[in-house]
């Protein structure tokens, strides 16, 4: 249900009393407050890593392979290079915090770009943009990255341009969907009769109305695409073998599970609270926007 | 005895953060078996909430009252389990909304068996893991005595063919047989008494007719009892026997429909039969009672008309009297306290406006004594 | 539109996307640099050699030759046969997916059977102790990796429970409990994530459910609360948990993937990865398009159960 809101003060064409809600919200439920904590904490982590680890990631001390969290100068421990972990796992926040950000940006201006188009103008354009859509969405994720890495190697962007592909079809039809209740509201009808064009119709009022659950299925996304960023660098598919993805430390530690088992598990626990913290922090969104829960997405 | 005796009843819904909303504050009622009593006011005015409480379907309201008695026995002292028994069996309830008020995955006819088989005295059981059975893995029969039952309730009230309607869904059907199936699921249980919350409201006017007739008939037919409750004067001209107006929380009259119409005593029910369109040619103006109805949270103390009211005066603030107009007509108003006749109370003081609505925000009454001379 | 035309239609867009998706990787895959010759004879073989081995494959003909080739085989339900082993495409999937449906299976199947009663209690006790439990682990579900939820797995359960092998895969035909013994943890890994986008859904499709007029009605009949939950509630509450159920069955995939990995089990996911390495197109091929088909009549299937179930549709517009 969207209303036309006209005059009132918008940021992002989200209405700001909503942002007021949104304070509320957080304020007032610690599930919320845990999420942005989380949030925030993690965005800090992977700016300012370079300043605040205690360690070169790459650096590698002989002497302390394998060192258990705790046991030394290396609160979290070392790897089987001797590299520590807690600084690997602050350079590797920068990488995963880019590369869902930077996958769901992609994936969201496509998509929504493409949901607008087909919902606003119907007919044969929206039949044809959601076959294409259909199309990219039965093209499983995995087997783009494989490919990509297979054809232009190992490299972050292969990683992100696999996830960008499958989230496109979420946000487009989303998108389509918002479009297509929108259109036919009343204050649409009336700029089309005072003779705004389509293109500025489509971005001046049914954008901003749309915003509200874009915004919050951009943000499970992210959480996702985390998820989805690890399982491919645990694979060892996409990030060169070095770059220490929390993922990819994941995956380092698969084969020494029995003797150093915090290679694999705190990276872990590292990934499961901050994809947490985003989680929780969308869902305060959505209740802040008022948005119905739409199938597909948690 | 009445069936349905209300004394003093007061409904308060909490309310997060904010004052506590007193819905309902001062409403007595006595529906007679066998009658049609109609329960009139405007939106807002607690009717709905009324309805509502006789079910005990008001989660989480405060509900007070001197007496609530149906049959004799205080409905707000017995158990949820007694009041299911109660539910469905000796009061059925008839809803405004069809469409959302019936499931829309269960067969019509499903719907009304189910109460048959619960309330009615048919052999056929009706445990859950038997309801659950019929519903997921069998179907009900439609050799089974509820649903030959409920075939035989939608011809009663009207449907034609009746097999085939009770197979179809809800949302297959017309506005008018949704409402018929409504009247027919709260007649399984064989009931005394039927609360129905503006069951016309959201129909046409022809369909509306048929549907009153239809509950004039049954009434008569089944000797039941049905409290009707609608904001439309005209419906209550056609079909009840008796009327209580309601106001903003409170009872402003009550008494036969005869009485009322003829001999209206509360300025509140004067002014709204003079509010009805003549019919015919007009020369364009309506007449309305200016100003709009308070807030629950903002009423004035005493008579929660007192701000509209064009014979208002200064003991209207003080709690609502009761004077017997005549046998059975009640009015509650103090211009009859001092126990005379009173002075006849007319709004033609106030203006009529131009093609307005009632109930539209504007200029409140003049308050003028109620010393004037002609009728309103 | 009648139910059969609409089957139909969704039939041929189904055919188009699979065709669009097949002819999508036949020209990717042949886009990777290297020669799947070369590959097989080994680094320093002569170009005579591997010439002769491309034109044994029929590597050495035009693309365009290749590719109706292929199309005219695919049309005869040929799928053909692997570049390196010469066995058969469709039978070295099949043998290859075994283990990776049995986990998909046992873990949705485990998922929807907690999931579903988990929802529904979380609703009718919302703001309650289950409902926070439930909530919470739901939440936490959808936050893990299915891949660490199989370390760990692996690490507790799997080393303290003898009876449970932490490594491979046991096929059904060695016997159920075997079989089951083996896929158990993998499902569960596999599972819970799905069981809390499930339990979330649920969850709130019950609450929203809960709050309709007709559960009113139901009360103002008399009857008694759990007839109403049970009979009146429940299936307008699974009917959105439905489509959602299987739509997100195409996403297990990549996390079955990697759980294959932590488990040392040769599912699919191996057998797709090594056959891109090895440019062993005929395979990588073919299993594109079996995954495409699954995605996509997956998702026609569960329009259609949809369809079934919601009586607007099935029995359309009203009088």
């Amino acid at each position: 249900m969207s209303t036309d809101y006209g005059d009132a003060d918008t940021f992002l064409g989200v209405r700001l009393d909503r942002f007021a809600r949104l304070r509320e919200t957080v304020a007032g439920d610690y599930k919320a407050t845990f999420g942005l904590t989380t949030v925030v904490l993690f965005v800090l982590a992977a700016v300012f890593a370079p300043e605040l680890a205690p360690y070169d990631p790459m650096a590698q001390e002989y002497a302390i392979m394998q060192a258990p969290s705790l046991s030394s100068a290396h609160p979290l421990g070392t790897d089987s290079f001797g590299r520590d972990l807690l600084a690997r796992m602050m350079f590797g926040a920068r990488i995963s915090l880019g590369v869902s950000l930077g996958a769901v940006t992609i994936g969201a201006v496509v998509g929504v770009s493409l949901g607008v188009v087909a919902g606003y103008f119907g007919g044969w354009v929206d039949d044809a943009l959601m076959r294409f859509v259909d199309v990219l969405w039965a093209f499983p994720w995995l087997l783009i990255a494989i490919m990509l890495v297979a054809v232009f190697g190992q490299g972050v962007w292969n990683v992100v341009a696999a996830i960008a592909f499958a989230y496109i079809d979420d946000f487009a039809r989303l998108a389509r969907g918002e479009v297509l209740s929108i259109r036919e509201e009343e204050f649409v009808l009336a700029a089309k009769n005072v003779g705004l064009g389509d293109v500025q119709i489509m971005v001046e009022e049914v954008l901003p109305n749309a915003v509200a659950p874009l915004i919050v299925q951009f943000t499970v996304l992210v959480a996702r695409a985390m998820l989805a960023e690890s399982t491919l660098s645990f694979l060892g598919i996409g990030v060169k073998p070095t770059t220490p993805t929390w993922g990819a430390l994941l995956g380092q530690g698969r084969s020494l599970i029995g003797q150093a088992w915090w290679i694999s598990i705190i990276p872990g626990i590292a990934i499961v609270i901050t994809v947490l913290g985003i989680n929780l922090f969308g869902d305060a969104l959505r209740d802040a926007f008022d948005v119905r829960g739409e199938g597909g997405s948690p | 005895m009445s069936l349905l005796d209300i004394e003093d009843l007061a409904v308060t819904f909490p309310v997060d953060g904010g004052p506590d909303v007193p819905a309902v504050d001062g409403v007595d009622l006595q529906v007679e078996p066998g009658e049609i009593h109609g329960l009139v006011g405007e939106s807002g005015s607690g009717k709905s909430v009324t309805a509502r409480s006789i079910m005990r379907l008001l989660d989480g309201a405060a509900v007070s009252a001197d007496r609530f008695d149906y049959r004799g026995e205080d409905l707000y002292a017995k158990s949820e389990t007694e009041m299911r028994a109660i539910r469905g069996d000796e009061i059925g309830m008839v809803f405004q909304d069809s469409l959302s008020a019936l499931n829309p995955v269960m067969t019509v006819g499903e719907q009304i068996a189910e109460v048959v088989r619960h309330h009615g005295d048919v052999d056929e059981s009706a445990g859950l893991l038997s309801e659950l059975r019929r519903k997921y893995v069998t179907g009900t029969s439609k050799s089974a005595p509820s649903w030959r039952r409920a075939v035989e309730l939608l011809e009663t009230v009207g449907i034609p063919d009746p097999e085939e309607i009770a197979t179809s869904y809800p949302h297959q059907l017309s506005g008018g047989q949704r409402q018929r199936v409504m009247i027919a699921s709260a007649l399984g249980g064989d009931p005394s008494l039927i609360v129905a919350d503006e069951p016309t409201t959201a129909l046409d006017v022809t369909v509306e007719a048929g549907i009153l007739d239809e509950l004039r008939r049954l009434c008569d037919e089944f000797d039941v009892a049905i409290l009707l409750i609608t904001h439309d004067l005209g419906v209550v001209a056609e079909t009840c026997d008796r009327v209580t107006v309601m106001y903003s929380g409170s009872v402003m009259e009550h008494g036969t429909t005869d009485q009322l119409f003829e001999n209206p005593a509360h300025p509140y029910t004067k002014g709204l039969l003079r509010s009805i369109p003549e019919g015919g040619p007009t020369d364009g103006e309506l007449t309305t009672i200016p100003g709009s109805a308070p807030e629950p949270t903002d009423r004035p103390a005493g008579c929660p008309f007192r701000d509209r009211c064009p014979a208002a005066f200064d003991a209207c603030s003080d709690p609502l009297p009761e004077h017997v107009v005549d046998g059975g007509h009640v009015a509650r108003c103090h211009l009859y306290t001092d126990g005379d006749d009173p002075d006849e109370v007319t709004w033609d003081a106030t203006a009529s406006v131009d093609g307005a609505t009632n109930g539209t925000a504007g200029e409140t009454a003049e308050r003028t004594p109620a010393t004037e001379v002609t009728d309103g | 539109m009648g139910i059969q035309r609409y089957v139909a239609k969704r039939t041929l867009q189904a055919i188009l996307v699979i065709y669009v998706v097949a002819t999508a990787v036949f020209v990717a895959i042949r886009s990777i640099p290297g020669d799947p010759a070369r590959l097989i004879l080994g680094g320093d073989a002569d170009a005579d050699a591997i010439a002769a081995v491309r034109a044994e494959l029929g590597l050495d003909e035009p693309i365009y030759v290749q590719y109706a080739r292929w199309m005219a085989d695919l049309a005869r339900g040929d799928f053909g046969a692997s570049i390196y082993t010469g066995e058969p495409v469709l039978a070295r999937i099949a043998g290859a997916a075994e283990p990776t449906l049995s986990i998909g299976l046992v873990g949705i199947s485990i998922a929807i059977l907690i999931a579903i009663p988990a929802g529904i209690v979380s609703a009718t006790r919302r703001d309650q102790w289950e409902d926070y439990v439930a909530t919470g682990v739901a939440f936490l579900g959808i936050s893990m990796p299915s891949f660490w939820i199989g370390i760990v797995l692996l690490l507790t359960v799997g080393t303290a429970v003898p009876a449970i092998p932490s490594y491979g895969y046991a096929s059904i035909s060695e016997g159920v409990v075997p079989w089951l013994s083996h896929v158990i943890l993998p499902a569960t890994a596999v599972g819970l994530p799905y069981a809390g986008i499930i339990t979330r859904m649920t969850r709130s499709s019950m609450l929203e459910v809960l709050g309709e007029d007709y559960m009113q009605t139901a009360r103002a009949k008399g009857l008694p609360p759990r007839l109403i939950l049970f009979k009146h509630g429940l299936q307008n509450a699974l009917m959105p948990v439905v489509t959602v159920a299987g739509i997100l069955f195409a996403l297990l995939l990549g996390g079955i993937v990697a759980v294959e990995m932590v488990f040392g089990i040769q599912g699919f996911g191996r057998l797709l990865i090594r056959s891109i390495e090895r440019q062993d197109f005929p395979i990588v091929q073919g299993s594109v398009i079996v995954i495409s088909i699954i995605f996509v009549f997956m998702n026609l299937f569960v329009d259609m159960l949809y369809m079934s179930i919601n009586p607007k549709i099935k029995y359309g517009g009203g009088a």
